[in-house]
């Protein structure tokens, strides 16, 4: 374990650690987004009443929770372009979030449905006796009640995500892992590797507080 | 039961779930102005029953027609018909993230189209009629059991039903709260609301009722009115039935 101490790596290049930094958070935060719309979608089709439907949204959770993510990205980056010819003139993180914006909505998909199969079910019947339709049913009674435990736990998605999209590091997308690469040229093999690993440390020990006070905060209002 | 209206007509009506056969072949009127009472052991299919009549649950046979209307029929829009039908839970299912004014005046804003400013004053008078005026920008949370209660009423009252259903609207309230919800539904029913409602409060089922209905193991094993019933029951299974309930 030669060469320059941790700290002197983290003073010269923090410039770098900092901008990879601040790609995987836009990475991670890009996926969970629009991995959280996907993932709706998903999950109206897994609590449909139609078999078939309901077959579709479980066979696409089964698919992409059942296989690695770093197949999926492999897969999307080499072989997608292949497929939609058009992704070969857009920028190669394009197929990148694909990979991720779908992993993360078969993730999602089952937060969602989780979360409104919590809502007590006299809550529904309470509004169809009514005469509420089914659809503002689900927008104005269930899911603002569903969305309570459904925060939080996409909250802890995006910290997943941001652990996952450390993966893109080896398909060249220039995250916080990547520059692990980087400096792995100028013959910095170990220290990059922990102030790496303190970066990623620091920022869920973060986001793991800030979820669990928006957790509180949720329940209060109960 | 002096208007011979049919308002509700269940014809044939059979409900299972998986291989237990709930009802058996129920066959009912319920007359428009008519209260109608159900009691029965557990289990009997009460709930089931009263469900039916507003396709909360949908019958494996048999029709239930409502105002002239086969609302079993797959192609009717069950919605509308049932924002006539009013119905009360044994647990309140208010709403808990809606005030105790928006629980009452969702529904009319949006599926009746009621401008908001009306829809309040409505709920507002209907909040009065159960004493909850102070209590119209709380959340349902600061309520008691029987202030909940009494909010589920008034938000299924602002819908303008032509009939209640009420299934056990007391059995989940402690005693003391009991007599408030009751109250209610004695003051509906003076006013000449068709209720059907099932309950184990055998006092209250005889002085508002018209009709009773017994109810065992899916059938309707007995039915009069209440002095018939409570005071001189024919079927052996209502004898029984009441030997144990009354005191
Ligand atoms: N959704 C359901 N799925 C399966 N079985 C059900 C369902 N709803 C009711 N049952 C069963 O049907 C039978 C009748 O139930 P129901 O709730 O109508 O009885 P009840 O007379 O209302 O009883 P209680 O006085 O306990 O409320 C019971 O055996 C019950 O377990
Ligand atoms: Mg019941």
């Amino acid at each position: 374990m030669g060469g320059p101490s941790i700290l002197e790596v983290l003073i010269t290049y923090y410039p770098l650690f900092l901008r990879g930094l601040w790609s995987t958070l836009k990475l991670a935060f890009i996926s969970v987004l629009l991995g959280t719309l996907l993932g709706a979608l998903i999950s109206m089709l897994t609590l449909s009443k139609n078999k078939i439907i309901n077959a579709i949204g479980n066979i696409y959770i089964t698919i992409f929770r059942g296989t690695p993510i770093l197949v999926q990205l492999y897969i999307f980056y080499y072989f997608m372009p292949m497929v939609i010819p058009i992704l070969n003139s857009l920028p190669k993180v394009v197929t990148i979030v694909m990979a991720l914006v779908i992993n993360s909505s078969s993730y999602v998909s089952e937060i969602i449905r989780g979360g409104i199969l919590a809502v007590d079910k006299g809550q529904t019947e309470a509004a169809r006796s009514l005469g509420m339709t089914s659809k503002n049913c689900m927008m104005k009674i269930v899911l603002p009640q569903a969305i309570k435990s459904i925060i939080p736990s996409l909250g802890n998605e995006y910290i997943m995500m941001i652990k996952e999209t450390s993966l893109a590091s080896t398909l060249a997308y220039n995250e916080l892992m990547f520059v692990k690469t980087i400096l792995s040229n100028k013959f910095l093999i170990w220290q990059p590797l922990f102030i790496i690993s303190g970066i990623y440390l620091m920022v869920t020990l973060v986001l793991t507080y800030g979820v669990s006070l928006l957790e509180k905060r949720l329940s209060v209002s109960d | 039961m002096t208007n011979k209206d049919v308002l509700i007509k269940v014809v044939d009506l059979h409900k299972g779930f998986g291989d237990l056969k709930v009802l058996r072949n129920i066959n009912q009127e319920i007359h428009q102005g008519e209260v109608v009472s159900i009691v029965g052991p557990s289990g009997s299919g009460k709930s089931t029953f009263l469900r039916c009549l507003n396709l909360m649950e949908i019958p494996d046979s048999g029709q239930v027609i409502f105002e002239g209307v086969d609302i079993t029929d797959p192609s009717v829009n069950i919605d509308l018909h049932r924002r006539k039908i009013g119905m009360v839970f044994q647990h309140f299912n208010v709403f808990p993230h809606l005030t105790v004014m928006e629980n009452i005046t969702i529904t009319p804003i949006l599926e009746l189209k009621t401008p908001k400013k009306q829809a309040e004053e409505e709920a507002m008078k209907l909040l009065k009629s159960v004493g909850l005026e102070e209590k119209a920008n709380e959340y349902p949370r600061k309520l008691s059991g029987g202030q909940k209660q009494r909010l589920a009423i008034v938000r299924a009252l602002a819908m303008n039903p032509d009939v209640m259903l009420f299934d056990e609207p007391t059995s989940a309230l402690d005693p003391e709260m009991v007599k408030d919800v009751l109250d209610v539904i004695k003051a509906l029913v003076d006013g000449g609301m068709t209720c059907v409602i099932v309950t184990h409060e055998m006092g209250f089922a005889k002085q508002v009722s018209d009709r009773v209905l017994f109810m065992d193991d899916g059938v309707i094993a007995e039915e009069g009115t209440p002095k018939q019933i409570f005071e001189n029951p024919q079927n052996p299974r209502t004898i029984a039935f009441l030997s144990k309930v009354l005191y």
